[in-house]
């Protein structure tokens, strides 16, 4: 899982937690991935209006523009993005109504340990339909 | 009522004058010739008074007299001698004449003596009815201060035997249907109830032969003939018992006053049983309703009590929630920083190496305790499909953290009938049920999980051999809040109940201090429906 993606994948980390990004932000750089960052839905879609994302992993909970309503307006822009939803609750029913368009719903706290092979594994997905 | 009169006498001159001079009275009178033909009177009407000439041709005065009050006692008797018979006359008041006319007598004189011997005669009467009132009066003493049934109706039947000079009684009461009798033979009880069934309401007189009871059965001796004397007891309810009597005296031969006398018994009998029944009933409702004020109490007590908690737990809940949803962020930044360094210090010492596995575990167990923190608030909706039990302990094993001196023994079978179950949710269940497994046996000892299907429901048996839980304790376990750990707020089972009720499961536990503790799940299987759908979808 640590051997690097070629080319490099550009990702794009979604919360509003500045701590969780930084975290994640290290994690994946240090897995040579490309990290960009967003502290809520509104700052994302600016990010992928500018620039080409291979994944985004998401917060549900935001302000501004949450998680759920930000995945929809990604799917009207890039429906085959692969966006990874991260929930503290995933049975809440605003998250049951975007199951379709998530490509993954991931639980928190995150298992990381499960969620890096995840990553390299759609981005390969992905490389290879490219 | 008119007093009925009759005149005996062989001259029918002074017949006529005695019926002149009485007619304007206002008294009924008859008359007859011969002894003979008064007493023929005598069995078929009944008289208050009875004047006859003592010699006459056939049955002389005295003997007609003697069956007179043979047939009614309380009969007003005037004898009417010839001169020169006082010796006669006062034989005849030995024998109970009232008073005597000697002839020739005048208007006044017959007048006179006729309201004489009714008079008396009705003292007689008043006096025999008075003796009654005294065991009545006792009767009703009893009855006050004796709330049993039997003995008053006992006693009751003592003093209608005696009172009437009757050779037997029953008494039988309705409701509660009882029958007590004395000195009665079971065909005569049988015999009773034949008239208990054919009650007019009123008093009955009745031939043993009418109620089916043969001579023999009846104890006919000498020829004594039998009668009964059935009266109801009338409350103001109703009838609500009945009163027999058995008399040694042909039917005839009883007079008003008898049945009268009967009739009095059955009244105040039938007061005093439906008074004595009343406050026992009312006694017996007393205690009923102090029973049910008790129980009702205590319940409402319970049900404050449960409330109260359920309230304050509630309360602690929310808070306790809202902590943790506060935690959880930082918890997972902390969680990210570990997996980084690592990741980056793969190389690092022994030292370094050994705090990086504590703040791993650590942050685990802190995550640990805000899930159940926020899964006790609300159990959520359940995201149920179907899975095999073997998956599911696969699953979870996997998530496990079961050291090393703990041995892992499982016999789930791969061929047990799909649950129908909340992945997430029984994770956390069978987690949960684990862990405390685990902490149940610090020195090591034997973790064992097993899967087996019991009266069709799916048990999932999560068992150690640890040190048990102290029997005080295992009533409180599955309550929230109640912890005997060093480390732990005691939600874990509140938690892993409540998630099993969710599923439509139960749990029980089973526990022996020193040897170990087992939770077994029972879990509703998958019907064949649920199963094809989750299949095809």
């Amino acid at each position: 899982m640590t051997q690097p993606p070629s080319p490099r994948h550009r990702l794009l980390i979604v919360d509003d937690d500045e701590g969780m990004r930084d975290t994640l932000v290290d994690i994946l750089e240090s897995l040579s991935y490309i990290v960009e960052q967003a502290a809520h839905g509104q700052m994302a879609l600016e990010r992928l209006r500018a620039q080409a994302f291979d994944l985004v992993l998401m917060d549900v909970r935001m302000p501004v523009l949450d998680g759920i309503e930000t995945l929809r307006r990604i799917r009207q822009l890039q429906p085959g993005l692969p966006v990874i939803l991260m929930s503290g609750n995933t049975g809440e029913p605003s998250v049951e109504t975007v199951r379709q368009e998530a490509t993954a719903i991931l639980a928190k706290p995150l298992d990381l340990p499960k969620l890096m092979p995840l990553i390299h594994a759609m981005l390969s997905a992905c490389g290879r339909e490219e | 009522m008119r007093e009925r009169l009759l005149l005996v006498d062989d001259e029918q001159s002074i017949l006529t004058f005695c019926t002149r001079t009485l007619l304007p009275y206002g008294y009924d009178v008859r008359s007859a010739l011969s002894a003979e033909a008064a007493l023929a009177l005598l069995g078929t009407e009944r008289f208050d008074l009875l004047a006859t000439d003592i010699r006459m041709p056939g049955m002389s005065g005295l003997e007609l007299m003697r069956h007179a009050l043979d047939l009614r006692a309380d009969m007003a008797v005037i004898v009417i001698t010839g001169m020169g018979t006082f010796d006669v006359s006062v034989q005849a008041l030995r024998a109970g004449a009232h008073d005597f006319l000697a002839k020739p007598f005048g208007a006044s004189q017959l007048l006179q003596a006729v309201e004489h011997a009714l008079q008396q005669a009705r003292l007689i009467r008043e006096t025999a009815r008075l003796r009654l009132l005294e065991p009545l009066l006792a009767l009703s003493q009893q009855a006050l201060y004796n709330r049993d049934v039997e003995s008053l109706s006992r006693s009751i039947l003592q003093v209608a035997i005696a009172q009437t000079k009757a050779t037997g009684a029953v008494l039988a009461l309705s409701d509660p249907g009882m029958t007590f009798s004395i000195r009665l033979s079971a065909e005569e009880l049988r015999g009773c109830e034949q008239a208990f069934a054919q009650s007019s309401g009123q008093v009955q007189v009745w031939t043993p032969e009418a109620l089916g009871i043969s001579d023999a059965e009846r104890g006919e001796r000498n020829g004594t003939p039998r009668t009964l004397v059935h009266a109801p007891l009338t409350a103001p309810r109703g009838v609500v018992g009945h009163l027999v009597i058995s008399l040694a005296r042909a039917a005839t031969q009883l007079d008003q006053s008898d049945l009268d006398l009967v009739s009095a018994l059955a009244g105040q009998a039938a007061a005093l049983l439906e008074n004595t029944l009343l406050m026992q009933r009312l006694e017996e409702w007393n205690r009923t309703l102090e029973q049910r004020v008790q129980q009702r109490t205590q319940e409402l007590e319970a049900a404050q009590e449960r409330l109260l908690r359920a309230e304050r737990l509630a309360a602690v809940g929310q808070f306790g929630s809202s902590i943790a949803h506060e935690l959880r962020n930082p918890l997972g930044v902390i969680s990210n920083s570990v997996y980084y360094l690592n990741m980056r210090l793969g190389d690092a010492d022994e030292k370094l190496r050994k705090h990086l596995d504590i703040l791993t575990r650590e942050v685990q167990a802190s995550n640990k305790i805000i899930t159940n923190l926020m899964s006790y608030v609300r159990v959520g909706q359940l995201h149920t499909q179907a899975i095999a039990p073997s998956n599911l302990v696969m699953e979870v094993l996997e998530r496990a953290q079961i050291p090393a001196q703990v041995r892992l023994v499982t016999d789930v079978p791969e061929d047990l009938p799909l649950l129908s179950v909340d992945r997430d949710k029984m994770h956390q269940v069978l987690l949960n049920l684990i862990d405390n497994a685990v902490q149940a046996m610090p020195h090591g000892g034997a973790l064992s999980i097993r899967a087996y299907i019991e009266e069709g429901t799916l048990c999932l048996a999560v068992a150690d051999n640890g040190e048990g839980i102290p029997r005080e304790n295992l009533e409180r376990i599955f309550e929230p809040l109640f912890s005997t750990k060093a480390r732990g707020i005691g939600l874990g089972l509140a938690i892993v109940k409540m998630l099993v009720e969710a599923h439509g499961g139960t749990i029980d536990v089973v526990s022996q201090p020193g040897q170990g503790t087992t939770f077994t799940l029972h879990l509703p299987v998958c019907v064949r429906n649920e199963v094809l759908q989750e299949m095809c979808a």
